[in-house]
């Protein structure tokens, strides 16, 4: 029986997820309000780049590890994104210290790509073509992946 | 040295790239790649000219045991990909022995002038359609 159960960090998040018990983390108290409006995905992600984050101060392990300037910027980015239910992302490392994040719902996928010197660009693909992005605004793209199918992502940007 | 688009390296020539756990997926049973495969945060993608190397299997024998020294892992797939098809992409390639052992067989998938972060992010992207996962 213990065998086939999951690993407790994943059980963690399946808890948090099904519960939706807000996760109060070191980062809340460091970014501002929008943090506390982004829902549990948030923390989960923001655990996930500490992952890759080499600590201050030192060398990097290998070409796979990024920065702390670069893990910032990265979570300086999410934190603004105040959108409640959202897929978690996949952290993926780069070579060459570089970071990604992509979001899927349905034919839709959002790819955050943090390069070496911290610039960021976002990109949105539907079935898995990349579409044009009239904005590089992560919550306005991330609203266009959870958005109904009709929804175009041109239109995303319509006030 | 600046960067340019090697002639050396002929566009019939296929590149090895190993790759991390995580740039490969699994889509309706089938294993792909992601498109973090060819993106490098540096953007310089190291890769290397099979028939400089002696192929996959020489790539398996002579390079990869280095690599796994200065990866910290030991890569169980590897991606290969046309120069033809990373030219076609607007990317460049060019040989950068330094950065490997002296190597020429060294090279690494670059934007090409003027090509901006965003453009180069998507064309390298979709390097995933064109090239090709080995399992080792």
């Amino acid at each position: 029986m213990l065998a086939t159960m999951p690993p407790v960090t994943e059980y963690r998040e399946e808890f948090i997820r099904e519960a939706n018990i807000p996760v109060q983390t070191a980062w809340a108290e460091i970014f501002s309000v929008p943090y506390r409006l982004g829902g549990w995905w948030k923390a989960t992600a923001f655990s996930r780049i500490s992952k890759f984050e080499q600590t201050r101060n030192s060398k990097p392990v290998n070409t796979f590890c990024i920065s702390p300037e670069v893990a910032n910027a990265v979570r300086l980015q999410l934190s603004k994104v105040a959108l409640q239910s959202l897929p978690l992302p996949a952290v993926v490392p780069l070579s060459g210290h570089g970071l990604s994040l992509t979001w899927a719902s349905g034919g839709r996928v959002v790819e955050m790509t943090a390069f070496a010197d911290g610039e960021i660009t976002v990109d949105a693909l539907e079935a898995n073509n990349y579409v044009d992005t009239p904005t590089e605004n992560l919550e306005v793209v991330l609203k266009w992946l959870i958005a109904p199918p009709e929804a175009q992502l041109h239109h995303a940007t319509a006030r | 040295m600046p960067q340019r688009d090697d002639a050396t390296v002929n566009s019939d020539a296929l590149l090895i790239r190993a790759l991390w756990p995580d740039w490969v997926t699994t889509e309706d049973g089938q294993e792909r790649l992601t498109s973090a495969a060819f993106k490098d945060g540096q953007m310089e993608a190291s890769c290397f000219i099979a028939s400089e190397v002696g192929g996959l299997e020489g790539f398996q024998r002579d390079i990869l045991p280095l690599l796994e020294q200065e990866l910290g892992f030991k890569p169980e797939r590897l991606a290969t990909v046309d120069a033809s098809s990373v030219r076609d992409a607007g990317l460049w390639i060019y040989r950068k022995p330094e950065e490997f052992h002296d190597n020429p067989a060294h090279v690494v998938i670059c934007p090409s002038e003027g090509m901006t972060r965003s453009k180069y992010g998507r064309q390298a992207g979709e390097l995933k359609k064109s090239a090709n996962l080995h399992t080792i």
